[in-house]
């Protein structure tokens, strides 16, 4: 078996004496899509934080790839650059100017704002601006992408509609993804793991195994019974779950949501 | 696409309600309500300011006011943001020398002038010396707060984008704090030409401050209000000069949320 891309063993995270993560051990493979779904303020974005280096566990090891890139929950696009400013800025490390040039245009195509270059982002909508991120972020060579919770600021039919972008623009440019969500059904809908992380201090609870491609129908036996399965052990099925059925009814498909 | 905003408004009207104004003074001029060496006429002091240009008096105080302005303005600018950037990144800086900061700019710069003159004489030195004064503090902690405000999320993007080193100064901090610093530099400026006038009024030789003391003291009200037009005129017209920044369009996004 290849050697997993991301790997944290025992990890623990305190910040004083109040701990926040304890003892998690995670393995990303190679081309795989996990999420990470858990209550509020379990501590889902410090384990983010960890995978990407930017904090340093108190205890345990992190195994991570050189060059790892983040998407962010709020905006990090800079907004005194341009859209194909900032998405240039992603492909920095490329010396050849030419190349750097013929990669931002498939980018910008990739994500349909080829229109849009000379925009900047804050007369953007949030989800162009949340596709310019991932632009941004996929202008990397790394094979990991760690994205914190990417849509929750937008409204529930541009969050369908970014979940169906996401998984069209993997299809396209393939990469190993780390997601971290409070929306269960987004997990369930493209993770191929979805971890589900207990009150804080964080241990993995459960892990929820999703072997089908993306993107899927959200009706699905598959995905409810994941869904259902998620809502257990987070102790909210007998609140949400007729809710949920409701939900699960929605779009299943862009074209349906035009 | 959220739309940018457009001006509204016309903008004949910047010129309606001075003209209403001159209207209204000539009125209460001409009926005479107050003595004319209290309240002079508009059409006096319009004479005053044809008189003044044409003797090039006015001009040259114009000049050596807006050279002073210059000078403290330029130097608090380029010894401002620097310490403002420092005292914002670093939270060592802000604990030694905040409290200190804080003590200097609740001094008025006025307070000064005896200072500027047994140290520095009268004539452009006292009157730059109290403009960087003036300037300089608003200029440090409004770029020290812009600094410290900066989204923790730009440098870890930056971080991601392997961008560091003095790159991250001009590529990340410098953009990131620029609408709050253009900002501060236009209320620095006003300041700034308030505080010449102060200045050249007590320790200058010339300048329109020292033409406001001048006409007083000869009891010229006509020439006292022309120096004041003109004083405000040069006021506004140098902020609508600062305003010309916050057009620039990699700055909008500070003023278009």
């Amino acid at each position: 078996m290849p050697e997993p891309l991301l790997r944290l063993e025992k990890v623990t995270v305190a910040f004083d004496a109040v701990e926040v993560l304890s003892g998690i051990d995670l393995e990303v493979r190679d081309g795989e899509f996990v999420a990470l779904v858990g209550p509020s303020g379990c501590g889902k974005t410090t384990l983010l934080n960890v995978c990407s280096g930017w904090l340093s566990p108190s205890r345990g090891a992190v195994h991570r790839p050189a060059g790892l890139r983040m998407v962010f929950q709020q905006d990090g696009l800079f907004p005194w650059l341009t859209v194909d400013e900032n998405i240039l800025l992603g492909l920095s490390h490329v010396a050849d100017r030419r190349e750097r040039r013929r990669r931002a245009d498939a980018l910008l195509e990739l994500i349909g704002l080829r229109a849009f270059v000379t925009v900047y982002p804050h007369q953007l909508s949030g989800g162009m601006r949340q596709r310019v991120e991932l632009a941004r972020a996929l202008g990397g060579e790394t094979p990991l992408l760690l994205m914190d919770e990417p849509f929750s600021s937008l409204d529930y039919l541009a969050r369908l509609k970014m979940r169906w972008e996401l998984a069209r623009i993997l299809r396209e440019q393939p990469r190993t993804v780390v997601l971290v969500t409070h929306d269960i059904e987004e997990a369930a809908q493209l993770a191929d793991r979805v971890l589900v992380l207990s009150e804080r201090p964080a241990r993995v609870r459960d892990e929820v195994v999703l072997g089908m491609s993306r993107p899927r129908d959200p009706t699905r036996p598959e995905v409810v019974s994941a869904v259902h399965r998620i809502l257990t052990v987070l102790g909210l099925e007998s609140d949400v779950v007729s809710g949920s059925s409701q939900t699960l009814s929605v779009p299943v498909g862009p074209e349906e949501m035009e | 696409m959220a739309q940018p905003a457009t001006k509204t408004g016309n903008p004949l009207l910047a010129l309606v309600t001075p003209a209403v104004l001159i209207v209204v003074w000539a009125v209460v001029s001409s009926a005479r309500l107050f003595p004319p060496s209290l309240f002079p006429h508009p059409w006096d002091v319009a004479r005053g300011v044809w008189f003044e240009l044409k003797s090039g008096r006015l001009v040259n105080d114009a000049i050596a006011s807006l050279f002073r302005v210059s000078a403290g303005f330029l130097l608090a600018v380029i010894l401002g943001v620097p310490a403002g950037l420092l005292l914002g990144h670093s939270a060592r800086a802000r604990a030694a020398f905040l409290p200190l900061v804080n003590f200097f700019r609740s001094l008025s710069p006025l307070a000064w002038i005896p200072f500027a003159i047994l140290w520095l004489g009268i004539g452009d030195p006292p009157a730059i010396f109290l403009i960087f004064m003036a300037a300089f503090f608003p200029i440090v902690v409004s770029t020290t707060a812009a600094v410290a405000n900066i989204p923790s999320v730009f440098f870890r993007v930056a971080r991601d984008l392997g961008i560091g080193g003095p790159r991250l100064l001009s590529a990340v901090t410098l953009p990131a704090i620029a609408p709050q610093v253009i900002t501060a530099l236009r209320v620095a400026a006003g300041l700034s030409w308030l505080v010449v006038v102060a200045a050249e009024m007590i320790a200058g030789r010339d300048g329109l401050g020292f033409a406001v003391w001048d006409a007083r003291n000869g009891l010229r009200i006509d020439l006292l209000a022309a120096a004041m037009l003109v004083i405000g005129v040069i006021g506004a017209a140098l902020d609508r000069l600062l305003v010309q920044l916050t057009r620039i369009p990699s700055v909008r996004w500070g003023y278009e949320r």
